[in-house]
């Protein structure tokens, strides 16, 4: 299956919460989704990471909020695991390919969790 | 808390203001009403050249205080919007703040004013009144910075805490600051914002934001190369 990629633009990005750091290296105009296997998940502060590898051989970097917030809004360590196969949309890194910035996952177990229900 | 009152006689008093109002308790930030500061702050001429010049050799993975687990001081501890909740605890004499982002601490004393000869610090030396219902804050003695968000020595920050009632709050109870900044090396005017925290203590548990504990865990593991944002 070839590479899942959608770029949209988003209608309403009123402005970036203050967040503990920059995130003005992702392009909050655009959003990107994919869909592959966790081959790596930091669950952790000051962010979050998890590696995806699609079908094509191709990774994506999944840059998201920190442990703190993410088990405030119901993720566990175990939320995501490695070969778990998951969906993923973010807004994409402005110069680095395949790098982005978590806004929705769709966990192996069928469950979504959206960032916008964080209120941030 | 000591309310000042009006006595007539010997048993008859009357209060002459409001009991101060207890901020204690969990607050979170509200995004919809809270105010931003410009994306383009007012920098004074010289701030002006010297922040074009950092521009040019700014790298976002390196030059980020936050994503070096530097910790928040003083003003952007009180301006972040993310969510990330705020305890206060108050007692007569102060008013301690439990940041969960960077598990920051801050103090308001309540009694006295600022040691003239204070250290500067990341979070300032903070000293409140009560006018009424309302508590002013004014930090001094805050650590220059000529990274991020910029400040001088001269920084002076006034903060105006209210809390707002009624139905037409979200959970019935809002922390409401006014945020002044005054620095006028940095800035060539103050900057007023205005912040909204809605009540939390029900809902919320603070967290634990240790920030470099995982940092570090990757560089004892050997990991470096997963160190995320290298």
């Amino acid at each position: 299956m070839k590479k899942q990629l959608f770029a949209f633009l988003l209608l309403a990005v009123a402005g970036v919460a203050w967040a503990h750091h920059s995130v003005s290296n992702f392009d909050f105009d655009k959003s990107v989704t994919v869909t592959g296997k966790v081959t790596y998940f930091s669950f952790t502060n000051p962010h979050s990471f998890i590696d995806v590898k699609l079908k094509d051989a191709s990774s994506w970097k999944v840059f998201a909020t920190s442990k703190v917030v993410l088990q405030r809004y119901g993720w566990t360590p175990s939320s995501v695991k490695v070969d778990d196969t998951i969906t993923v949309t973010g807004h994409p890194d402005k110069l680095k390919p395949n790098e982005m910035y978590l806004t929705k996952i769709k966990f192996a177990n069928g469950t979504e969790w959206l960032r916008s229900s964080v209120d941030n | 808390m000591k309310m000042r009152t009006l006595c007539l006689g010997l048993l008859f008093c009357v209060p002459l203001f409001a009991a101060p109002p207890d901020f204690s308790g969990v607050w979170m930030p509200e995004t919809k009403r809270t105010e931003r500061l410009p994306r383009s702050l007012p920098y004074t001429a010289s701030v002006q050249a010297e922040v074009d010049l950092a521009r040019k050799t700014y790298d976002e993975h390196l030059d980020d205080d936050g994503r070096n687990c530097l910790p928040y001081g003083m003003p952007q501890a009180m301006l972040g919007t993310a969510a990330y909740p705020l305890e206060i605890i108050q007692k007569a004499d102060r008013i301690t703040m439990l940041f969960e982002l960077h598990m920051g601490v801050r103090r308001i004393y309540l009694n006295g004013t600022a040691p003239i000869d204070a250290m500067p610090t990341r979070m300032g030396y903070s000293v409140g009144h009560w006018e009424g219902t309302t508590l002013v804050v004014e930090t001094t003695a805050i650590s220059p910075q000529s990274t991020g968000f910029r400040r001088s020595a001269r920084m002076r920050i006034v903060e105006r805490f209210e809390i707002l009632t009624g139905p037409q709050e979200p959970k019935g109870k809002t922390l409401r600051v006014q945020i002044t900044i005054d620095d006028p090396t940095t800035y060539s005017k103050p900057l007023t914002v205005m912040k909204y925290h809605t009540f939390g203590t029900d809902e919320f548990k603070m967290g634990e934001y240790f920030c470099s504990e995982d940092l570090w865990q990757q560089v004892y593991s050997g990991n470096e190369s997963r160190i995320p944002w290298r």
